[in-house]
């Protein structure tokens, strides 16, 4: 066969191409590689495209090889396939001096294609190979750049993955617990958490997995192995993949305990005094204002403590010794306490015991007693023993009653009360001196905005039967109605009663509005008990004052009418009082409006009967329906020891007077239950005094109702028909220490 | 590997880098989508481009070789190196003396990412990310403190990095501290972009930089002289690329041997 080359003729063939091959390829790469190498390299391939093109039964595979390591060799040059491509068609079959018949060019051909497949599978896996390098790099390099982050951070760091097992954490996160690597992979970051903090952190971590949010913020407590609790603020963010998938949890805590000590430590030199330790003022407004919330219907007392001679002290040996007196005194009352009281410095030498869930002002006086006692003994400062001793204010209310400035200011006057009588003792606020001490020009300019801040509120006091007797005493006698007597709530006095301000309110006719409102008020509150009875029957009706002034207000009649109206309080339940002197002062017009009312069905009592210039006549033409007797008739009645017959006799002529003009008789004052006796043998219909009960909250009024049995039929006068209007029944009221 | 990270986008890969720039014009292909656009940019305006690049990168192989086989140095600094591609100045080195040791520099993160993954294995050569503006912080370096013994002469290779390096930068000051921070018998080995010919071109070229991290700063042949003013020269001096010792025994024809000026950089080796 004419492919038959002999060896020495092939060897030579051989050499002259890869030399050839070598020059088309080196000039069209810039491979740094010797000449020389290359053409000993080309050399070797050349025998194996030679074997190729010459073999008995051709196949054009091995081409492909040859292919591939020209790639290999050239590193894939631009140029380099072109050139061998090139070269082997124009110079392989001349260089190996044979005939280019059409089999040997078909072959030479298939070779040729052979080659460039294997060069190029070549070419692109070392295009993907190098893709696949830099990408690495660019993210090895990017990852130094993380890593930079991560490892340097002073904020711990934290992976978890897709179940919130963590697969990485920072240095500073196991520094800040104080755990080695090994005891954090494959854990939940909340088994890091202090137990109280642990569950919920677990179900947000859990949540934001399944959920989100993208972003978690928290504060909570980290705890690690050796027993350090770690306060942390921690910021989770769930990165998740296009399809859901892969989520990684990366959790960011940053260490907030400094932060928080100084905090809470700030917030306790805030709320304590920095030389005893004692809790300061901050805390007794605290404590006040929880109560006032939490508890309105008990009771509180307070005891505001001054150091007697403590300033002597002060400027004869020394702050020093000063503070160290403060500081043993402190000792000294705080062993005087009670369980539940609470001790507090106020500033100076100046202490508060605050009493919570007070009784009575014997749980005041028995803490003052206890102070006194535990300072007693002299204070010993170095080798000085200095007695020292101490006056105090006491103050026991209704925790509702005022708020805290109330209270400070009753316990401080109090206190210069004791001060000005003398040293070691103790003085109780009394509320009437404080209120005279009030000047009747702050109160009138405070009037007008009191009454648009509604600073009013309505006290009734029971108005109990004397008819109905039971054997076991006074007190019993059924309760038919109830004197509504308005209090001002002032926020700077504290509770004033209407002996302060209702002259004034006359005066400048603030008493208009407010007259107003308390009968709106006590109408509600009677049409609220009148639900508590079926049908009303037994409800108390309730009597309210009426100033002359209010008499003049040409609508008046209108508005009790609206008023009942809006109420939905009966006419019949509702009393109104005007005093003797009010009601002969009353003019024609006024008049007309009393009888107005009386057609209504509202009935007319006349307040303080008999203290003023009694002329009996005008009771035949006025719509009255009760007389109240003042208290001076009810005292006349003394006691079982020192009876004045003759008070007695006026008294029982009034009554028979007043029911032959058929007209009810309440007694005011009625204190001892002599007296309700005598006032019963006189036939006197219906009586209150503190006998019976002091004014009492609306609270206390509905919890006696709700006590009381089922009410008796109405107390009809005895001895008498019913009288024409205003069918019954005990009218009441009295102006009484109210 | 098909997803870059969230926090690498937008840091090396949406931006071109000379490095990568400069290997693909070699027809590698280490190199992302922008640094092809940006390197076709700059063939658009500087069709000569790849073929300077292959011209740089054979003058590059030329002079290693010559300080390695003819003035026995056995140590280099390698400032400005790359993406390594295939003939890098280890290869080189270390195929003519296997104890040659090299430190790879360069600023760019990719690059020197890319030169660590490759020289894992490589006692020999270290690299070290760090801005050639700093000759202190690299001769400090643990990289080159601990591979190099710069008491021993030391061939310190500035190969188309220093007009990257503007004036404002003091190129002088940065080539006095690598001299002076070198033993005598010292090489330094520098080729440098002039627009002295083809200005047109080169200034072309030179605005498509201005989007990379690097902008180019052509200089002429006077100042790159003065830049090597505390070097003698060795033969032939400072010459365009591809005419310093031509070598077509090794390495292979320079496709501008023709018409030197054409690759518009001077090359010089000088010894102190
Ligand atoms: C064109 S390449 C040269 C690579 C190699 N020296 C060569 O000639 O084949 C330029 C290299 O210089 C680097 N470079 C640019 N400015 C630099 C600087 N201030 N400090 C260090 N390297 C810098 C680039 O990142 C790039 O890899």
């Amino acid at each position: 066969m004419e492919k038959f080359l002999s060896p020495a003729a092939r060897r030579r063939g051989v050499a002259r191409f890869a030399q050839v091959w070598a020059r088309a390829i080196v000039g069209a790469s810039y491979p740094a590689t010797d000449l020389v190498d290359v053409e000993e390299r080309l050399g070797g391939l050349t025998e194996r495209l030679v074997d190729a093109l010459l073999a008995e039964a051709f196949a054009e595979e091995p081409a492909a090889a040859v292919g591939a390591a020209v790639a290999e060799h050239t590193f894939a040059a631009a140029d380099a396939l072109a050139a061998t491509i090139r070269v082997c068609g124009a110079r392989l079959l001349t260089e190996l001096c044979l005939d280019a018949n059409e089999e040997l060019t078909g072959r030479v051909a298939a070779l040729q294609g052979a080659l460039a497949q294997g060069y190029t599978r070549a070419l692109r896996e070392r295009i993907l190979a190098g893709q696949d390098s830099i990408h690495r790099a660019a993210h090895q390099a990017t990852d130094a750049r993380f890593q930079m982050i991560f490892g340097g951070a002073a904020i711990g760091i934290v992976f978890a993955d897709a179940s919130g097992r963590i697969f990485d954490a920072n240095d500073a996160f196991l520094r800040m617990l104080g755990l080695a690597p090994h005891r954090v992979h494959g854990r939940a970051l909340h088994e890091f958490a202090h137990p109280e903090d642990a569950a919920g952190l677990r179900d947000a971590h859990n949540a934001q997995r399944v959920a989100g949010p993208v972003h978690l913020r928290t504060e909570l407590r980290l705890a690690g192995p050796a027993g350090v609790t770690v306060r942390a603020e921690l910021t989770t963010s769930c990165l998740r993949r296009a399809d859901g998938h892969g989520e990684v949890q990366l959790s960011m805590i940053l260490d907030v305990t400094e932060r928080h000590r100084l905090q809470s430590q700030l917030r306790r030199q805030a709320r304590q005094d920095p030389l005893t330790g004692l809790p300061n003022r901050t805390v007794l407004v605290e404590r006040v204002t929880e109560l006032m919330a939490a508890e309105p219907d008990r009771r509180l007392g307070l005891c505001f403590i001054d150091l007697d001679g403590f300033k002597a002290v002060n400027d004869s040996l020394g702050h020093d010794v000063g503070d160290r007196v403060l500081i043993a005194v402190a000792g000294r009352l705080t062993g005087a306490l009670d369980a539940g009281q609470l001790l507090v410095r106020m500033g100076g030498d100046e202490f508060v015991i605050l009493l919570a869930g007070t009784t009575g002002i014997d749980d005041v006086t028995a803490t003052a007693r206890a102070v006194l006692a535990a300072l007693a003994e002299p204070v010993r400062v170095g080798d000085q023993a200095l007695s020292i001793g101490a006056s105090m204010g006491l103050v026991e209310r209704p925790v509702a009653d005022g708020d805290l400035a109330d209270l400070l200011r009753a316990a401080d006057i109090t206190l210069y009360q004791a001060k000005d009588a003398g040293r070691g003792r103790w003085a109780v606020f009394d509320a009437e001196r404080n209120a005279r001490q009030v000047t009747r020009h702050t109160l009138s300019t405070m009037l007008p905005g009191a009454v648009e801040q509604d600073q009013f509120t309505v006290v009734y006091q029971p108005i109990v039967t004397l008819g109905g007797r039971s054997g076991a005493g006074w007190p019993g006698g059924a309760m038919v109605g109830v004197e509504a007597l308005v209090r001002w709530r002032h926020p700077r006095f504290g509770v004033l009663t209407p002996e302060a301000f209702i002259g004034l309110a006359e005066e400048t006719g603030q008493i208009v509005p407010l007259g107003r409102r308390v009968l709106e008020l006590a109408c509600r509150q009677a049409a609220e008990w009148r639900e508590l009875r079926p049908d009303g029957a037994g409800a108390p009706y309730v009597s309210v004052n009426l100033t002359a002034r209010q008499t003049r207000e040409a609508d008046l009649v209108d508005q009790v009418a609206r008023i009942l109206d809006e109420t939905g309080l009966p006419a019949q339940m509702l009393q109104l009082e005007l005093t003797e002197s009010e009601m002969m002062s009353t003019a024609d017009e006024p008049m007309r409006a009393l009888d107005g009312l009386a057609a209504m069905g509202v009935r007319i009592a006349i307040d303080d009967f008999g203290t003023g210039y009694s002329n009996l006549a005008y009771l035949r033409r006025l719509p009255v329906h009760t007389l109240k007797l003042a208290g001076p008739f009810v005292d006349d009645f003394g006691s079982a020891r020192r009876h004045d017959p003759d008070g007695e006799k006026i008294v029982r002529m009034l009554v028979e007077l007043a029911h032959s003009l058929r007209l009810t008789v309440t007694a005011e004052g009625v204190e001892t239950a002599d007296q309700a006796e005598r006032l019963c043998q006189v036939d006197c219909d219906s009586a209150q005094g503190y006998l019976f009960a002091r004014p009492l909250p609306p609270g206390e009024i509905t919890r006696r109702l709700r006590a009381a049995p089922a009410p008796a039929p109405v107390t009809v006068l005895p001895g008498t028909e019913l009288p024409e209007r205003g069918q019954s029944v005990l009218l009441p009221h009295v102006l009484s220490r109210k | 590997m098909d997803e870059v990270p969230g926090w690498a986008a937008g840091v090396d890969v949406d931006r071109p880098s000379a490095a990568r720039m400069y290997d693909y014009a070699l027809g590698g292909s280490h190199n992302f989508a922008a640094d092809r656009e940006a390197t076709q940019a700059v063939i658009a305006a500087f069709p000569d481009g790849p073929l300077v690049a292959r011209s740089n990168r054979l003058f590059l192989h030329r002079a290693v070789r010559f300080l390695a086989a003819e003035a026995g140095i056995t140590q280099f600094l390698d400032l400005g190196s790359g993406v390594p591609t295939v003939g890098n100045v280890h290869e080189v080195a270390q195929g003519i003396n296997p104890q040659a040791r090299v430190v790879y520099v360069d600023i760019d993160p990719v690059a020197v990412a890319h030169s660590r993954m490759l020289l894992a294995d490589n006692p020999q050569a270290a690299v070290l990310q760090a801005d050639i503006r700093e000759p202190a912080c690299i001769l400090r370096s643990s990289e080159v403190t601990e591979l190099l013994d710069l008491s021993q002469p030391t061939a310190v290779l500035m190969v188309t990095v220093l007009h990257f390096v503007a004036d404002g930068d003091d190129p002088a000051g940065i080539i006095e501290a690598f001299r002076t921070a070198t033993a005598p018998g010292s090489y330094l080995a520098i080729s440098h972009v002039t627009a002295d010919e083809r200005a047109e071109q080169v200034h072309g070229a030179g605005k498509v930089y201005e989007s990379t991290s690097t902008g180019v700063t052509p200089r002429t042949r006077t100042v790159i002289a003065g830049l090597l003013a505390g070097y003698d020269l060795v033969e032939p001096g400072l010459v365009y690329l591809p005419s310093w010792r031509p070598d077509e025994e090794h390495g292979g024809l320079d496709p501008l041997a023709a018409d030197p000026s054409r690759a518009v950089a001077l090359a010089g080796v000088g010894r102190r």
